[in-house]
């Protein structure tokens, strides 16, 4: 890592930090939160759907998976909070691979319904399985973390954890992306049959794509879970996966930063728009189809050049034909 | 060349997440400079706008203008003028809890008129509890007043209250084995567990319970044959009017001619609409009747129609009611949140609302002493009559 890079990783690890320091606001830090809590999970989908090209609708039932065993745990088992963490990353992660298996042979549109089936089995068992997840009354009361003392998390403490969470994740997507691992995924999304010519096991690639992807879901969840201390079977729906899927697509699939911008984007839209009411959700959509239409690989993707840089980048890099 | 790009994508990140935190920081600055102590006393108000309750909700704002309206033209509380500051939650749990975190870091709301979905309710009941902000909501759900909240009031209903006097009811006309079709989430499962538990202690039985998936469900034939036989001499449905409208329809078509009992969600004009005939004689629970000829409420129905040109449902009664309660209470403590709490939770008379007669239990649960028992006969909602 050169000095520059590293320069530039300290300013943006202290921006991070400094924010609670300098906005007081509780909705702003909380925004921040959220913000970050979808960016774990927006990179679990990128690396089923961004790297791997699998066609995933069901990411939202990994998230209330973690949710829902995270808490369980804690709440039925008295687990500490730390370990019904793990068990929930360690859930989704089996849950992952468990999809993975059955939809094998699918790709495409058929992939996208299987998952689909899968995020609405999870959603009414959620419902119906009445004397484990207390059906569709959700869980309320689920306990906040505390860190070496008496008093529960207040939002800076979350903040910190959370924004700690989510640079570890962008790191290790950054760090899959660039891997081995990363290029099999790549080369699996591009074309199935000549990555598999080339030595790539797909279905071994296939299934590690859903398991680590639902790791990341699981961690989002588990957070989720003991920061706003209720889930209910509607917190984890068909929309929430469908909104995953338009963060990715938006920011660029394949990007790994591409789908943590569109998260912010998609988030912060909604919250700028709030004093239009019941037209916010429509000036979203309207923003999300200029920029389809303008960038249909997404606002960031892999031909990205700011003006400025593409001169200089060009004069360096080839000789003009 | 990757060190250009990155350069680009750092800096993206930083102006993106640097712009966004400015903006929303403006914005919650701008709010939090004007204190409650200003000219204007502000009340949050958030229920669904959009999305599959977005008709209660809509008469919910409207019923709750209507009594600011009321209000600041008679002068406001103590010469202060009442704003409403609405929200949009989607029936989106995740949703409500931005609303509430954004209501509770704005210093000038004084008090909040909350959501329309339990579980809303209580997703952002422990932002609010632990903000000390008292809210006003009009969940239904049980599960809120097992959780003994101290900060939030319910001014609707519970599920148990209502569905124990519809089942009462029924029972009185004489029906002893009753078939119940019911929603399957937390509002459809609360009423047929109370329906099923006072049936056994009055004396009856329960045919069977059968459910469908809200939104989703479109053919009840199935659900209403097997009602059918299993004995049901009667039905109850726990869910909404749409689908009360659905079934209603179907009913004709397996041949089952039963009498149709229900609590409040049924109770909407849109039932008449949707059903036409088919609910013609329905036995439903309600607060609140749209030809009431009491003074206040035949004033409430008339401001409503000049309004908004419609007649108003249970849900704008209650969000009206619920503004004027608060009103009326802040007039009297002024806009401290504690003392606020404390004057609801130990209120001694009850308020007269165009809901009836309200205060709150131990729970902060609104005690009523009884709910109308309405009909549809000719295609309007009126007053049962035996």
């Amino acid at each position: 890592m050169s000095l520059n890079k590293l320069i530039q990783y300290l300013l943006i690890i202290t921006v991070l930090a400094v924010v609670p320091l300098v906005v007081r606001s509780d909705y702003v830090l909380h925004i921040l939160v959220t913000i970050a809590i979808y960016g774990i999970l927006v990179l679990g989908l990128e690396i089923i759907l961004g790297q791997a090209g699998l066609f995933s609708l069901g990411h939202a039932a990994f998230y209330g998976m973690g949710a829902y065993t995270s808490a369980l745990l804690v709440m039925k088992l008295g687990f500490p909070l730390w370990l019904a963490a793990i068990g929930a990353m360690i859930m989704t992660a089996i849950f992952g691979a468990a999809l993975g298996f059955p939809v094998l042979r699918l790709r495409g549109d058929y992939l996208a319904i299987a998952t689909l089936g899968f995020g609405e089995i999870f959603r009414l068992i959620l419902t119906n399985w009445d004397t484990l997840t207390h059906g569709p009354m959700g869980l309320p009361g689920i306990p906040r973390p505390h860190l070496f003392g008496a008093t529960p998390f207040n939002r800076v403490e979350y903040y910190y954890f959370i924004v700690f969470f989510f640079l570890v994740s962008l790191f290790l997507v950054y760090r899959i992306s660039g891997s081995f691992l990363g290029r099999a995924f790549r080369a699996l999304r591009d074309d199935d049959d000549a990555a598999e010519f080339m030595g790539i096991n797909t279905t071994k690639y296939k299934i590690l794509a859903f398991a680590l992807g639902g790791v990341f879901a699981g961690l989002a969840g588990s957070f989720y879970a003991h920061y706003i201390t209720f889930i209910s079977p509607d917190t984890f729906t068909y929309l929430d996966s469908e909104m995953m899927l338009a963060m990715v697509f938006l920011g660029g699939a394949g990007t790994v930063i591409g789908p943590v911008i569109g998260t912010i984007v998609l988030l912060l839209f909604p919250e700028v728009f709030r004093f239009l009411l019941e037209w916010r959700m429509l000036v979203v959509g309207v923003v999300m189809v200029v920029v389809m239409i303008y960038r249909p690989q997404g606002i960031w993707s892999a031909d990205v050049h700011w003006p400025k840089f593409k001169r200089r980048s060009l004069a360096l890099a080839e000789p003009r034909k | 060349m990757i060190n250009m790009k990155s350069k680009a994508l750092i800096f993206v990140i930083l102006a993106v997440m640097l712009s966004s935190t400015l903006v929303l920081a403006g914005c919650s600055g701008k709010s939090n400079s004007g204190t409650s102590s200003g000219q204007t006393i502000k009340i949050g108000w958030v229920a669904p706008l959009t999305g599959a309750c977005a008709n209660d909700g809509q008469q919910m704002l409207n019923g709750a203008k209507l009594a600011v309206k009321e209000i600041n033209a008679s002068g406001g509380i103590s010469g202060k003028q009442i704003e409403l500051s609405p929200q949009d939650d989607k029936s989106d749990p995740k949703e409500a809890a931005n609303i509430a975190t954004k209501f509770t870091a704005d210093s000038s709301i004084t008090a909040v008129l909350g959501n329309y979905n339990s579980s809303c309710v209580l997703s952002e009941a422990p932002i609010f509890e632990q903000a000390k902000l008292p809210v006003i909501h009009v969940g239904t759900s049980p599960v809120i007043s097992q959780q003994n909240f101290q900060y939030l009031f319910r001014i609707s209903v519970t599920d148990a209250f209502q569905s124990g006097i519809v089942t009462q009811w029924l029972f009185d006309e004489g029906h002893k084995n009753v078939g119940i079709i019911y929603e399957n989430d937390d509002y459809g499962r609360g009423i047929k567990d109370a329906v099923t538990s006072d049936m056994a202690s009055l004396g009856g039985k329960v045919a069977g319970g059968w459910s469908y998936e809200l939104g989703q469900t479109k053919d009840y034939t199935s659900l209403l044959t097997s009602a059918k036989n299993a004995g049901s001499d009667s039905l109850f449905i726990a869910g909404l009017y749409t689908e009360g409208a659905l079934i209603a329809k179907q009913m004709p078509t397996v041949g089952l001619d039963v009498p149709v009992y229900g609590t409040d969600g049924l109770y909407e004009k849109s039932l008449i609409t949707l059903g036409g005939s088919a609910v013609e004689g329905f036995h439903v629970s309600g607060l609140f009747t749209p030809n009431d000829t009491r003074p206040n409420i035949k004033s409430f129905i008339d401001a409503y129609k000049t309004a908004y040109n419609d007649t108003p449902g249970t849900y704008a009664a209650l969000d009206y009611d619920a503004m004027k309660l608060l009103a009326k209470t802040i007039a009297a403590v002024g806009t401290d949140h504690d003392k606020l709490q404390a004057a609801l939770s130990s209120m001694t008379t009850p308020y007269e609302g165009v809901t009836g007669s309200i205060t709150f239990d131990q729970h902060h649960d609104a005690k009523r002493p009884s709910m109308e028992k309405l009909t549809v006969k000719d295609g309007q909602w009126v007053l049962y009559q035996k």
